[in-house]
């Protein structure tokens, strides 16, 4: 997947807004995203915020799964 | 949209008697007047709501040497189109309207003509010489269509108390129509809750002659293998659904010689329709809705501030529970089945609102959460297929705290019991893993069923039989398709078109128009990615996407809301009425034979406590599933209760009788 296309979905995920203010939540709905959009499998040590805490962090992390 | 109805027989002629009395049961879809045909083999009757071509329009009509006739409800929003490529091809039309265009087409193209209809109907089309009765349902199952066999007859109407006219046809409650709708909310065609009395699935085509019954079908809901989606980027798609839509709702506001109007509930769907017709037409639109005297159900802010964009001629009808109770009962006389929700009621009093106002055409935006996965129970699917890559994960169980986040009792505010409710059958390779939650919380109502009541037929429960019967390519479609199809296949046309649309409508003389549900644009939305439907758990992320610039950001980003109003509250809030007291006494609780009468009056006793307050949303549907029953049952089966029909076939009245004329 390029990276452009990564771009994308992420902006659109970042811009809809977030179901949930709990931080664990935050994580939890951004997993859920990853998987769909993308179809990785996550282990539960995945889920942080390193990762998946922030728009810029979810695209660093997919550029690396994705080898984008 | 106009009510339809005949019998043919191979052995018999049939008196008009009978036809006059179907028609008159259904003149409250076509108060605009009245028409039948007959020959020594077949009746078609018809009332019409003149919509296109109010003056020629008249029905039954023939092809041009009589030996077709037709009795059609609904509309072929592309008969333009198709009249001139069939004039081309040498037909003469004798009118302009899109009756004689199907039977036209019929001549030319054979059963390959439903496919090139872009519309909602519901057709019977007879042939005199080969004495043979072709009949067709539109792709959704916006319009509906019930046939049965009496003796030797074979008999189709657009509504079931039209069939009840002959005393030959059967009057008992069906065990398996029950099971379903007690699982799913409602029946799966071509099952019904009546013995002998089925209808025509939507997308099919039928044949009978030699009193048999052929059927094919012309439209399936299928999507692409999950391995080999396409895609296209947000951005192409966006772009092919936001034309597909636009002139989905163009051919459906502008395809009218009568005023058409617009349902404004607040939500995305049709706040979206409203603001094509508002931007891409330049007739002035008028804009109906529903509102409600409890906040909790309420949408009247974001109706306001969508219509004040438009610049709408807005109106809106207030209902209270109070309303609600007292129009029950005709809206179960017109549904002709079970209902577990009060919702139809208030759009039953709406329709008579619009009509009212007079107007007897709307746009509504139903449909929209089964093409690009609105409901809730999308999204459900998809916590629980997250979930159930690893069960034992306290993080992944969390996700089930996402969901309904506007319940004041949301599953975020008692974690627990969300968790405990979700994790029930969570297992992936269950093809209805979507749907199980919902099944399993509805069949909680069958537990009040009385002793000596089977339901189902023989030990076959009716989630079983539907998963029988997957499509082949199931397997292959990702897990928001398949909970699609389940969607197409049960509640969309089974409740949400039916109970809450059509029956709704057409009790008010109303006829509603669904661009959502025109056949391009399902196309084209089966075949988008599910993640651009519902992307994580935003659901018709591609629509708000791509209307962002003619709808405001405080209704595309306002949590889903899911039409609702108020259910047993609604009939125990205030005096109760005469008719709950006696349809649900003993005495009528075991003429029905459905209800158990102890836990029926154990149940009512702790709902009039409460004045039907914060009860759960399984006493909810018990509540609601014992009043509508216990009101079929009365109209239906015994004919014990009058119903609101006039009794007599509109007028003025067309009559063909070849054998009068022979």
């Amino acid at each position: 997947m390029k990276k452009v296309e990564i771009d994308e979905l992420v902006n659109d995920y970042s811009a809809k807004g977030l179901v949930s203010t709990d931080a664990e939540l935050v994580l939890v709905e951004a997993a859920l995203f990853v998987e769909d959009c993308f179809h990785l499998r996550l282990t539960d040590d995945d889920f942080t915020g390193e990762n998946l805490g922030s728009p810029e962090a979810i695209r660093t992390f997919l550029y690396k799964r994705l080898g984008a | 949209m106009c009510g339809i109805c005949g019998c043919v027989s191979p052995y018999e002629s049939p008196e008009p008697a009978l036809i006059l009395k179907m028609m008159a049961a259904l003149a409250h879809r076509g108060p605009d007047g009245s028409g039948y045909y007959r020959d020594s083999h077949a009746l078609l009757g018809h009332t019409r709501l003149a919509i296109i071509d109010t003056a020629g329009g008249v029905q039954p009509l023939s092809n041009e040497d009589g030996r077709l006739w037709i009795s059609f409800n609904g509309e072929i929003f592309n008969y333009v189109e198709l009249s001139a490529e069939l004039t081309a091809l040498g037909h003469r039309m004798k009118t302009a309207s899109d009756t004689e265009v199907i039977v036209h087409a019929w001549e030319e193209w054979g059963p390959a003509c439903f496919s090139r209809f872009n519309g909602q109907w519901a057709i019977a089309l007879w042939d005199s010489r080969k004495k043979e009765l072709i009949l067709s349902r539109d792709p959704a199952g916006i319009v509906p269509l019930h046939y049965t066999f009496s003796g030797n007859r074979f008999m189709f109407a657009s509504e079931i108390k039209a069939l009840f006219t002959d005393p030959g046809v059967k009057r008992a409650l069906d065990p398996v129509g029950l099971d379903q709708t007690f699982t799913f909310w409602c029946t799966v065609a071509p099952q019904t809750i009546y013995e002998g009395i089925f209808e025509l699935e939507p997308g099919f085509w039928a044949r009978v002659i030699d009193g048999k019954l052929v059927k094919e079908a012309f439209w399936t809901n299928s999507f692409p293998n999950a391995d080999s989606v396409s895609g296209g980027s947000l951005e192409e798609n966006g772009a092919r659904v936001r034309q597909a839509l636009v002139e989905a709702t163009r051919l459906r506001f502008l395809r009218s010689d009568v005023p058409v109007g617009a349902y404004l509930s607040g939500g995305i769907d049709s706040s979206v329709t409203s603001a094509i017709i508002s931007t891409y037409t330049s007739v002035p639109l008028r804009t109906f809705s529903l509102r409600f005297s409890d906040a909790e159900f309420d949408e009247g802010v974001f109706q306001g501030e969508m219509a004040n964009r438009l610049g709408t001629e807005h109106m809106s009808l207030e209902v209270s529970a109070s309303d609600i109770c007292n129009v029950f009962p005709e809206v179960i006389w017109h549904g002709e089945r079970p209902i577990l929700r009060s919702g139809p009621a208030p759009l039953f009093l709406l329709s008579k609102y619009v009509r009212q106002s007079g107007y007897k055409v709307v746009v509504t935006g139903e449909g929209s959460d089964e093409m690009l996965a609105g409901y809730d129970i999308f999204r459900e699917a998809k916590v629980r297929l997250f979930w159930s890559r690893d069960p034992s994960s306290r993080k992944r169980a969390r996700a089930a705290e996402l969901l309904y986040p506007w319940l004041a009792r949301s599953p975020g505010k008692a974690p627990a019991f969300a968790q405990a409710f979700f994790s029930k059958n969570l297992d992936a390779s269950d093809p209805a893993l979507s749907h199980r939650p919902r099944w399993d919380a509805t069949s909680a109502i069958k537990s009040m069923l009385s002793p000596s009541f089977t339901l189902g037929a023989g030990n076959i429960p009716a989630d079983q039989e539907l998963l029988s019967r997957l499509p082949a390519e199931f397997d292959s479609w990702d897990p928001i398709a398949r909970a699609q199809w389940l969607e197409l296949t049960t509640l969309l046309p089974g409740y949400i078109l039916s109970s809450q649309g059509d029956r709704m409508l057409m009790g008010n003389s109303v006829e509603g128009r669904f661009p959502f549900l025109d056949p391009h644009f399902m196309k084209l939305a089966h075949s988008l990615p599910s993640s651009q439907k519902l992307l994580a758990l935003d659901e018709k992320h591609i629509l708000k996407r791509e209307f962002a610039d003619l709808v405001p950001s405080s209704i595309l980003k306002r949590p889903k809301q899911p039409y609702r109003a108020p259910d047993a509250s609604s009939f125990f809030s205030s005096a109760k009425r005469d008719w709950i007291e006696s349809l649900t006494s003993a005495s009528a609780l075991a003429e029905a034979g459905v209800f158990d009468a102890a836990m029926v009056s154990s149940l009512f006793a702790k709902c009039a406590r409460v004045e039907g307050k914060n009860m759960s949303n399984t006493d909810n549907m018990r509540v609601l599933a014992i009043l509508s029953t216990q009101l079929v049952h009365s109209y239906f089966i015994t004919g014990k209760a009058s119903g609101f029909g006039t009794g007599f076939a509109p007028e003025p009245m067309a009559v063909f009788d070849m054998l009068v004329n022979a």
